[in-house]
């Protein structure tokens, strides 16, 4: 319990850290929201009543603290840029709300190819002891490991898209719509995102499993009579996933973040491009928002890491 | 002359392969600074979207350029920015990790925290982040990226150096009174480096993808500058009609860092030998 | 490709007597003026448009379907779903769609009636006087009234607050109802182009205030949804009203900001309509969709910081109009199908434009570029910053061609890609660059084109400042004789081009790439995106 609780102040004070960061770090930035939103029809008049009305007018640590207030009663702002109607502007929360379930579908839909093909072509390489085999392999995961993930895409929605025509390039279907037909049209961005993924775990499960293979307690086994077999999918491979588990943690919190390339190539409305255009106008509700989930995601899947590592092997220490 | 075809002889393939790849590709780098088998931004109208050819070795783009002089040129970029950029992210790593490993305490805890948040956002993001306070092009790539990198290296030295702290020669060495900066770099600093080394060339690897896809994004190397990126995302618009304007910088990428993968793994099985 | 005819009407009719009516679309053998004030009163003027919306079909097609989806691409996200306040042309030529003013812009660059059946002008030229148009609805079902009207009016103009959303409007003074169906405006000044001002939309009374008002107007297509980076939907408005249109069902304005991505999504048929094709895309497209196109009504140039050095040297601008290729640029990006321009006029609107061309030449005349710059102090060249906005491929385009052919009168180019937004803010607003490639457009009005190069234009953001072109100009915009400010509005012209106001380039063609099965679609001489004709052939 004491674990748990000094880890949760951990992640609070590193939401701190970072929120904190990151507002300061725009007030660096130049450019100025007003002007950006009112552009030429801006008045003097006009200017000053919106700086009121969006409190820029007070000094930089008030407006920390009301923001720090307001996000922590669930009250996210409102962006800069993006109307939601006539007189209101997109509320954070909506925009992101929007967009998350894209990236977020994506991020779950690529773990589970992730998953399905890196750790079985991992154990299979482990124990492959056909030498061409092995080199294939070798240089197939290199050689995926090699391709830009924008490269990969491009390929991809050339070849599947246009060429082959399995989907049309741009017609993403929303999920809000036809849900089957959403993951259906996600599908192949998964792919782009997962193949540098696989290649890179299934050589780290390789190594890790290499290395458990020629320790002392599978010599033992084999001492005793185990088959290869069993060794390795018995004994071998829980401890050789550990290691990979971490891996997998950083690869989750990278895809759920936000792969902006693959968002790019593929026109998929998820957070990836919003961050990206956020920054570019300074919409600072926005860009705060997300660099908060971002940070939240990541430190939330590293220890959730953690703890798996606990149940895994409990003679883990807490400290 | 029988000296070196023996060496060649001895060498795992993973090395060799990896060497030639590597070798085509800084030769053509180097090269790229003094000469390009022609101008890579001269336009004309009478060349354009020629496939590739004895004449055009990559062909030609839809302004009538030469593929292959600009993707000459975007190696050149590439090499040169992704070194930097691993100068910069190292030495930071070394000075930073030395440091705080050795001596730990306070400070440790806050650069930990530090580099702990840092360390998940992708990459290209934070670089975003740097380069929309600084601006856009090369200089700022190369900056904002090492920047971004700094923390992975940070890590790596700071656990290399705690790991060695307790070692017992280096205990020995305190014992006889060895100033700490010297037993941090004589003693201490070579010593990881093989450790030291993988990182390099992952990050190095890393800092490749991570330029051409700030490029491709449109925030890193402006043109009429040659990028692999930015030429890949140029080229897309005429897929259908030129492919070779896309593939050509999207092959030769992957060919620079399956070449220096490849080469690092040759390495690597050298030393285990 | 339309032709739009100008010619010059009968003056007899100018600026005299109490004048009143609607220009309603005629058949295309007209001569039009571009003068707005002319009388054409027209009986059934809802008869007129619909024989004028069946006359663009193709004789040999069959009757026209109704219903159907279709997705237009656009290259630009909304700046502001309040047609007041929307400033980017990208916003404006999608809410086109959705909001009229009391008279609308027809693809002839004329105007006709919207919500306003008649109008008429005093002999003053200050007041105006509308008549409401019979059972006009907003899309919320409840009838247009003349409150409606003022209201909308008094807050584009800024009576109703004291803040000026539409600064065309700025001169009016007040506007009365005077009944139900009628309303008075009263302007402070008398301007012939003020007319076209009256295309500002109609909204329903008090939408502007209140917090959740979702966009309501009268055209032919109603709001359904709009998400950021996404698209804007639109769907039928089966009350319009004007009969017989609009065909489609419903309207997705989708925003596509990569030219690459939507030459991708246009080969994957996931949009059916595109209409900023560049020269080799309409090549690599010309097998699967129809390629139409027509002038664009956009200024192209170069534009320079008149207040950042060495721009500030007049010697230094003209050298560099001199050594730009234009006709370079024209082969590359447009494939030779711009028109060719050194100032700041559309070469359509014949009883304005003068053709400046043969000043500074249309290829590139280095030794007169390279002495001049000599004798400006730069013996050894200068070096330029062109600021594009990365989304519009054509200008990015134009930019790299200009780079590499200036070279040669000893002009280094670094060109800075930013994101559409960074434009806006840092170029337009803040006048933060050295020079920048974009187009400029105006509302069928060619005083539009020149007003921001009045020293004190808020749209000035070339910075440009000539007490002589300001005397001109505004004489040119008090002027009530078409002939004495056509030829002011072509002296305005010479100034900005012998004083290298800026690098002039060209009007580029619009080309559309437009799904087989679509036809009626028209092209209008200012930017806007009409869906209301457009419909399925089989």
């Amino acid at each position: 319990m004491k674990y748990l609780a000094k880890k949760i102040m951990t992640l609070i004070m590193t939401l701190f850290l970072v929120s904190v960061l990151a507002f300061f770090a725009f007030q660096i930035i130049p450019g100025d929201a007003v002007l950006s939103i009112l552009g030429t029809e801006g008045t003097p008049e006009r200017e000053a009543a919106l700086r009121e009305e969006l409190g820029l007018n007070k000094p930089p640590i008030v407006r920390y603290f009301t923001w720090a207030g307001n996000v922590l009663k669930g009250d996210f702002g409102r962006s800069y840029r993006y109307s939601k109607n006539m007189n209101q502007m997109m509320p954070v929360a909506e925009l992101i709300g929007d967009k998350l379930p894209v990236t977020l579908t994506l991020a779950v839909l690529s773990m589970m190819i992730i998953i399905v093909v890196a750790i079985p072509l991992g154990v299979f390489w482990a124990r492959c002891k056909n030498r061409v085999l092995d080199v294939t392999i070798n240089m197939g995961t290199q050689t995926a490991m090699a391709i830009p993930s924008f490269f990969l895409g491009v390929l991809i929605t050339y070849l599947f898209g246009i060429a082959l025509k399995w989907f049309s390039p741009g017609k993403y279907v929303s999920y809000q719509k036809d849900f089957w037909g959403f993951v259906r049209y996600l599908l192949f961005p998964a792919i782009s995102v997962a193949i540098p993924k696989i290649a890179m775990t299934a050589r780290f499960l390789r190594n890790s499993m290499l290395t458990e293979m020629h320790s002392d307690y599978v010599r033992t086994a084999y001492s005793k009579g185990a088959s290869e077999r069993r060794v390795a999918y018995g004994h071998a491979l829980r401890n050789a996933m550990m290691p990979v588990v971490t891996f997998l943690g950083m690869i989750i919190a990278e895809i759920v973040a936000g792969s902006i390339v693959v968002e790019q190539v593929f026109s998929l409305p998820g957070i990836g491009k919003l961050l990206i255009s956020s920054i570019s106008t300074r919409d600072f509700p926005v860009v705060e928002i997300l660099i908060l989930y971002i940070t939240f995601v990541v430190i939330f899947v590293y220890f959730l890491v953690d703890i798996l590592y606990r149940v895994i092997d409990p003679r883990i220490s807490t400290k | 002359m029988k000296m070196i075809k023996e060496w060649f002889q001895k060498q795992n393939k993973y090395f060799l392969v990896g060497l030639a790849m590597t070798g085509l590709v800084l030769v053509l780098a180097v090269l790229s600074f003094f000469w390009t088998p022609y101008s890579t931004t001269s336009m004309s109208t009478s060349e354009r979207f020629h496939a590739p050819s004895w004449k055009h070795l990559f062909g030609t783009d839809n302004f009538g350029r030469d593929i292959f002089s600009r993707v000459m040129q975007g190696i050149g970029t590439t090499i040169l920015i992704s070194s930097l950029i691993v100068l910069i992210s190292s030495g930071a790593g070394v000075l930073v990790g030395a440091v705080t490993g050795y001596f730990g305490g306070i400070v440790d805890e806050i650069v930990m925290r530090i580099t702990d948040a840092v360390n998940g956002f992708p990459s290209i993001l934070l670089a975003l982040v740097v380069i929309s306070i600084m601006g856009s092009g090369k200089q700022n790539v190369i900056l904002s990226l090492g920047i971004v990198f700094s923390p992975s290296f940070i890590r790596i030295v700071r656990s290399e150096f705690i790991r060695l702290r307790d070692a017992d020669y280096i205990m020995r060495a305190r014992l006889m009174g060895v100033r700490k900066l010297r037993i941090l770099f004589v003693h201490i600093l070579p010593n990881i480096f093989s450790v030291f080394w993988v990182s390099v060339t992952i990050g190095f690897n890393n800092a490749i993808l991570a330029e051409s896809g700030m490029s491709y994004l449109g925030i890193g190397v402006q043109p009429p500058d040659a990028s692999l990126g930015k030429m890949l995302s140029d080229a897309q618009g005429y897929l259908g009609r030129a492919p070779w304007y896309a593939l050509a910088p999207g092959l030769t990428i992957v060919w620079i860092v399956l070449g220096f993968s490849l080469l690092s793994e040759g390495i690597r099985r050298k030393g285990e030998k | 490709m339309k032709k739009r005819v100008y010619g010059f009407l009968l003056t007899a009719l100018l600026g005299v007597a109490a004048l009143s009516g609607c220009t309603g679309g005629k058949t295309s053998g007209d001569e039009h003026s571009t003068e707005p004030t002319i009388i054409e009163s027209s009986e059934s003027v809802s008869e007129q448009e619909t024989s004028q919306a069946q006359e663009t079909p193709e004789p040999e097609k069959q009757d026209p379907r109704y219903g159907g989806k279709i997705v237009v691409g656009v290259q630009q996200d909304i700046d502001s779903l309040d047609p007041h306040k929307a400033t980017a042309a990208g916003t404006k030529e999608i809410l086109f769609n959705i909001f009229e003013g009391l008279l609308k812009t027809n693809e002839n660059g004329k105007l006709s009636c919207a919500v306003a059946s008649k109008y008429s002008l005093s002999e003053d030229g200050l007041v105006y006087t509308f008549t409401l148009r019979d059972n006009v609805k907003f899309h919320d079902g409840s009838n247009v009234t003349a409150e409606d009207v003022k209201y909308s009016l008094e807050r584009a103009s800024g009576l109703l607050d004291g803040t000026t959303l539409v600064s065309s409007l700025k001169t009016l003074t007040s506007v009365e109802i005077v009944d139900e169906k009628t309303v008075k405006v009263t302007t402070s000044s008398a301007n012939l182009e003020l007319d076209y001002a009256f295309t500002t939309a109609i909204i329903p009374k008090g939408s502007g205030e209140k917090a959740d008002s979702t966009p309501i107007g009268t055209g032919p297509f109603s709001f359904v949804s709009y998400k950021p980076q996404e698209g804007l939907v639109m769907a039928k408005n089966k009350d319009y009203w004007q009969e017989g249109i609009p065909f489609l069902d419903e309207v997705d304005f989708k925003i596509i900001t990569g030219a690459d991505t939507a030459l991708m999504e246009l080969k994957g048929h996931s949009i059916d309509v595109y209409p900023y094709l560049t020269d080799s895309q309409a090549e690599e497209l010309k097998d699967d969709y129809q390629i139409l196109s027509a002038p664009s009504a956009v200024v192209q140039a170069l534009f320079f910081n008149n207040k950042v050095a060495p721009l500030n040297n007049k010697k230094v601008r003209q050298a560099i109009c001199y050594a730009l290729d234009k006709d370079l640029v024209n082969d590359f990006v447009t494939g030779g199908k711009s028109s060719i321009i050194s100032s700041a006029m559309l070469p359509g609107l014949r009883d304005y434009y003068e053709d400046l061309n043969m000043i500074h030449g249309t290829g590139a005349n280095i030794p007169k570029a390279l002495e001049l710059l000599t004798e400006a102090g730069y013996p050894d060249g200068i070096e330029l910053t062109i600021t594009v906005p990365s989304n519009y491929e054509a200008h990015v385009q134009t930019a790299e061609v200009i780079a590499e052919q200036l070279k040669d009168a000893g002009i280094v180019c670094k060109i800075d890609l930013v994101e559409w937004e960074t434009w806006l803010s840092d170029v337009y607003n803040d006048r933060k660059y050295q020079s920048t490639v974009c187009g400029i457009t105006c509302d069928m009005t060619p005083g539009h084109l020149l007003t921001r190069f009045q020293s004190d234009s808020k749209k000035n953001f070339v910075n440009y400042s000539n007490s002589e072109f300001d005397k001109v100009f505004q004489k040119a915009e008090a002027c009530l004789d078409m002939a004495d400010k056509s030829e002011l509005y072509r002296n305005a012209q010479r100034i900005l081009c012998e004083d290298a106001a800026s690098a002039f380039i060209e009007e580029p063609p619009i080309t559309i790439a437009m799904n087989k099965q679509l036809t009626g679609y028209k092209f209008y001489p200012v930017y806007v995106q009409d869906m209301s004709t457009v419909y399925f052939n089989r």
